[in-house]
């Protein structure tokens, strides 16, 4: 049992040689080539993920932007152009409405950057938001105007309360707004960190196995040269040196395979002819 | 020389430090596959084709000549080296190739240097894969494939004779087999004890078995950025300490001492001498540094200056304190440490102590020759006369010891580092050690360094690994043929 075993595993012929060699080189090839195709796959993944997020901030910036300009429309048509409670009533259904959009939209951009390296930055944001929308609150709730109505020193005005009040609310707002467009995209830099590791790895095993395949190919032709061409050269030698000048046939062969068995064959053969 | 049976035969290393590539990966595979999962599974398939290539084509051959053996040895070390860097490289991080070569060469060399910045960053895997090298380089790559391949045959005696140094060889009396089952079991031994003994002293698994694997091939690669100075332990150090001058010693007399032979530890003049040389060092650096302040109390000088001399005096390369900061006087017997090292047949590089004792008598020898001209004085050692030939090997190692010491710190002060750092680095790659002073103190690294000084740095390393002359061969290629 252990001899036949031992026998299955020795490998004593050159059809079986060069066909594990041949294999050895597409197992190279074949397993390079799929981690590379894993890796880029990784890669891919990985861009994706960066894009979506990255369009997810750009996303939600743009519906703050919305929500802070209809808030502050509603603001301008209700403290500055002014006029009749029912000319003024709808926009502030308005201002109630983008209250809710400004607060939605910060709530989820301080939620994604809670995931982040950089949790805390949105606070600022978040504490301008709620400046504003507290303003806006005031200003709906009509707290604003009892405050000008009991100012009567100063010659305050719900224009007047607009300009000094809410509009650097709103300018604070607008940049901070900006800032978490530009922000977000440096909160990406691990992943993006992470990425350029990803691609890197993809292209190492390949290089890695080329080395290997190059030294394997080399190897292969050393063999080749060895076991293969110079013995059937030697043959061939040996056997025209003994027709043109009788020459003994008695080259010595070091391997176990079909050359081996050739130059018995020609030996014995050459040995009849006698 | 038969260049198609050198090949097969370091296929066959090959295959085996596959193996160990393997078991990384299944460490990375049992951390939730982490990142180093892939590189290492990919590096082991490779390595194992490429071991596997030549045994298809070259069959066994059982006898093997000296220029073989040789040419065997010295090309797995370097091909271990090469293949040792696949997982580092496609690992990524820091590793560029520069720098996984000098991780990788680092590693099989059991010099312990490091380019890392942030090692806790490393997965575990390649933590693991790090340490398995140095276990691998410790005992000797061929030895260790010569223990656990099969069918080497009689080629089995002439690689263990080449791949041992000529001292190493003394304290065996045994056959190459039974030398390579000793080395073997001494090893497994030291390693398995420490692990246990570091994991009940607080460690966890995964840093118990790295630090066993590391400090018994005296490497010193360590899973922490501040080394052993992580844990503060007094426990810790004392059981690092004992591994590592127990794997300093020659594990032939290691044996001996177990199996209650007479050529014990307690009877061997040079395991004497190495820990007479250690006891007295740590006690005149403890008492200079409490002099000159750097500790307050002699005992706190005294657990640091002790760890330091084990760890710098049997290559492995711990620290648990800035020796940068230390008196000169610390720092010049440091690195007197560093250039003796251990004992022979043991996996501490450096001179060894043997070489100093030889050639210490030799010089007692010459001077009463001087005083006595028709005197005949034989030179002894452990009761055994060390003929001229030993002698003169000793002598020579020694002075081209130096030689290469020299030219490596030319070398380093060339491209602009200073004396101490240069000289210190030098000592530090060709003893094995790891870190030196200056720049490449302690508590800091290799990874400032410039490229080329790093690839010069490797070649120091391998050179002392293979015992000066091994590497020195390969100049000698073209007398190969």
């Amino acid at each position: 049992m252990f001899e036949r075993l031992k026998k299955l595993l020795t490998i004593s012929s050159i059809k079986r040689r060069i066909q594990l060699a041949f294999l050895s080189i597409i197992l190279i090839l074949c397993f390079s080539g799929a981690m590379s195709l894993f890796e880029l796959e990784r890669v891919s993944h990985d861009t994706e993920e960066i894009l979506l997020a990255s369009k997810q901030n750009v996303d939600l910036a743009s519906d703050m932007i919305a929500a802070l300009n209809e808030q502050n429309d509603a603001m301008i048509n209700m403290a500055v152009i002014g006029g009749k409670l029912s000319d003024i009533a709808p926009h502030f259904r308005e201002c109630e409405n983008s209250i809710k959009h400004l607060t939605f939209a910060v709530e989820r951009a301080e939620m994604i950057m809670s995931n982040t390296e950089t949790p805390t930055a949105t606070d600022s944001l978040v504490m301008f938001t709620n400046r504003i929308n507290a303003l806006a609150k005031s200003y709906i709730n009509g707290e604003v105007h009892s405050v000008i109505a009991a100012d009567t020193l100063s010659n305050a005005t719900p224009h007047s309360w607009y300009v000094n009040s809410y509009k650097p609310e709103y300018v604070n707002v607008s940049k901070q707004i900006t800032k978490y467009m530009t922000g977000s995209e440096s909160t990406l830099g691990p992943d993006v960190n992470r990425l350029s590791h990803t691609a890197r790895r993809a292209v190492v095993p390949v290089f890695i196995a080329l080395v290997v395949m190059f030294v394997v190919v080399l190897m292969f032709y050393f063999f080749l040269r060895h076991y293969l061409v110079k013995p059937v050269l030697r043959i061939n030698r040996a056997l025209g040196d003994y027709l043109r000048y009788r020459i003994p046939f008695d080259e010595n062969i070091a391997c176990r395979d079909e050359i081996q068995t050739l130059r018995e064959r020609i030996a014995n053969l050459i040995s009849k002819l006698r | 020389m038969r260049v198609h049976v050198v090949i097969r035969y370091i296929g066959m290393v090959l295959q085996f430090i596959a193996s160990f590539m393997l078991a990384s990966a299944i460490v990375s595979m049992l951390n939730d596959y982490d990142s180093a999962y892939y590189p290492l599974l990919l590096s082991s398939f490779l390595t194992a084709l490429l071991g596997f290539f030549p045994l298809i084509f070259v069959d066994k051959v059982d006898e093997i000549n000296t220029k073989e053996g040789y040419a065997i040895v010295v090309g797995s070390w370097f091909v271990a080296c090469i293949v040792g860097m696949f997982p580092y490289l496609i690992w990524g991080g820091e590793f560029s190739i520069i720098n996984a070569w000098f991780e990788s060469v680092s590693g099989f060399t059991t010099t312990g240097a490091s380019i890392l910045n942030d090692i806790e960053f490393l997965p575990r895997g390649l933590l693991f894969w790090r340490a398995s090298s140095s276990w691998i380089g410790g005992i000797g790559v061929v030895m260790f494939a010569l223990v656990v391949l099969p069918s080497m045959g009689k080629s089995r005696h002439m690689l263990s004779n080449v791949e041992m140094s000529s001292i190493a060889k003394d304290n065996f009396h045994y056959r190459s087999k039974v030398i390579i089952r000793i080395l073997t079991m001494v090893y497994a031994g030291i390693t398995l004890t420490t692990t246990l003994a570091l994991k009940y002293s607080g460690m966890t698994w995964f840093d118990a078995v790295t630090h066993a694997m590391s400090s018994c091939s005296t490497c010193g690669f360590s899973t922490k950025n501040a080394s052993a100075a992580f844990w503060d332990s007094p426990w810790i150090e004392t059981i690092l300490m004992v591994a590592m001058t127990l794997s300093a010693i020659h594990f032939g007399i290691l044996y001996a001492t177990i199996t209650g032979r007479r050529n014990n530890i307690f009877r061997s003049e040079v395991v004497r001498t190495f820990i007479g040389m250690m006891v007295v060092i740590a006690v005149v650096i403890a008492i200079s540094l409490v002099a000159e302040g750097v500790y307050p109390t002699i005992g706190e000088a005294l657990r640091h200056a002790s760890f330091q001399v084990v760890s710098l005096t049997t290559t492995t390369g711990y620290a648990t304190a800035d020796t940068n900061t230390w008196t000169p006087l610390a720092i010049a017997l440091l690195v007197f440490c560093s250039v003796i090292c251990g004992c022979a047949g043991s996996t501490s590089g450096g001179m060894k102590v043997d070489r100093l004792l030889i050639a210490t008598k030799v010089i007692r020898n010459r001077m009463k020759i001087q005083l006595h001209p028709n005197a005949v004085i034989r030179t002894k050692i452990d009761g055994t006369v060390r003929d001229d030939s030993v002698q003169s090997l000793v002598m020579t190692f020694i002075v081209t010891y130096i030689l290469l010491v020299l030219l490596g710190t030319i070398v380093y002060a060339l491209f602009g580092c200073d004396l101490t750092t240069g000289f210190t680095a030098s000592i530090a790659c060709i003893s094995n050690v790891g870190p030196g002073f200056g720049e490449v103190g302690s508590m800091s690294n290799f990874s400032g360094l410039p490229a080329v000084l790093k690839f010069t740095s490797t070649v120091l390393m391998l050179i002392g690994r293979l015992e000066i002359f091994g590497f020195i061969q390969l100049l000698f290629i073209r007398s190969w043929r």
